[in-house]
């Protein structure tokens, strides 16, 4: 490695950490409106850098890969937040585990099953198939199955906008009213995005919301390849 | 030095997810494996979650970060994303309300008949 790259490379961590503190102040500042979606908002500063700097995508990828190094810790990492809300697990098992169950399965074959009716491509099954949990379980997923890593994250991006979007008021009109169900369903359905819109509804929610996020991290990576197993051709 | 505590007690269980996965040929990814094998660690000795507390904290604290490069990499698929994007975007609408509703309602459902 010669000095140079290494200057590049330093650089553009940097710039990726410099992105991410602007998109996070932003969405303090908007009052964490899930349009202001801190990795959203970082991407387009990163990409309009990469554009006017003509730094080509993939040396952008190599020069950052100690950041996507850590996703593996911070994988492990979710086991903390899941083991302090087996509290909350124990006083709901049944309510829980049916919702977490539910949630898993409806997320996972409304989606692949939808896309191949629609006639997607077989990368865009493979990386849509875990796209409702929490993004480095879905990218851990998504690699295993032999989809695009990258096209995970941007569609679990996605997932998490629109669920956060579109509560309360889904929930409303589908009278769920229990606020053990809407922050486990959050959790469940839109995974880290879910969870933080949880915190505004209420602390029982957000409670919920951890759990259920939690929850269908660990069945989920089960889940994803029998859907795959079952709906997408070899 | 707790969070370097903390940190290096992920890094390891990392590791040891990932030899159990690869060795064992599990169908989980190694991260899963390590996540799965640490939250059954903790439950057997919960002093473990104290003292990994700070840094596993900082990682989640700002996870969001570590995903900006594989979301700029997603970038590159516009090719896809141009032909298949509408219909890519007809499936995400339906797949979250349908997991969001469907979670809620058999939360509710459970509930009634558990009487909780």
């Amino acid at each position: 490695m010669t000095r140079s790259t290494l200057l590049r490379d330093a650089a553009l961590v940097g710039a990726t950490i410099i992105a991410y503190v602007v998109a996070t102040r932003l969405h303090v500042r908007a009052r964490q409106h899930p349009l202001t979606n801190v990795v959203l908002v970082a991407v387009v500063l990163v990409a309009a850098l990469l554009v006017a700097t003509g730094v080509s995508f993939p040396v952008y990828t190599a020069s950052t890969a100690p950041i996507t190094l850590l996703l593996g810790p911070a994988t492990v990492a979710l086991a903390l937040p899941l083991h302090r809300s087996m509290g909350d697990l124990r006083s709901a098992t049944k309510p829980v585990v049916a919702a977490v169950l539910v949630g898993v399965v409806l997320a996972t074959t409304s989606a692949v099953g939808v896309a191949r009716l629609l006639g997607l491509s077989r990368d865009t099954l493979l990386s849509i198939a875990s796209k409702t949990v929490t993004t480095p379980i879905a990218m851990a997923v998504t690699e295993k199955l032999g989809g695009s890593p990258s096209l995970a994250t941007l569609f679990v991006m996605i997932t998490g906008i629109f669920g956060a979007l579109i509560v309360p008021t889904a929930f409303d009109v589908a009278r769920v009213r229990d606020p053990r169900a809407r922050g486990l369903a959050l959790g469940v359905g839109a995974h880290g995005v879910g969870t933080a819109r949880a915190l505004q509804l209420g602390g029982v929610e957000a409670a919920f919301a951890a759990l259920g996020m939690g929850l269908s991290g660990v069945l989920t990576p089960f889940v994803a390849p029998l859907v795959v197993e079952l709906l997408v051709q070899r | 030095m707790a969070t370097l505590r903390g940190l290096l007690v992920v890094v390891l269980f990392d590791l040891l997810g990932e030899l159990a996965a690869r060795g064992l040929h599990l169908p989980l990814p190694g991260p899963v494996v390590g996540m799965l094998l640490l939250l059954l660690a903790m439950s057997l000795r919960p002093a473990l979650a104290a003292s990994c507390e700070a840094g596993a904290g900082l990682l989640l604290r700002h996870m969001s970060l570590l995903f900006i490069p594989a979301a700029v990499a997603a970038l590159t698929s516009l090719a896809l994303l141009r032909v298949e994007g509408v219909r890519i975007v007809v499936v995400l609408v339906t797949s979250t309300t349908l997991a969001l509703l469907g979670a809620g309602w058999a939360f509710v459902f459970a509930a009634r008949k558990s009487g909780r």
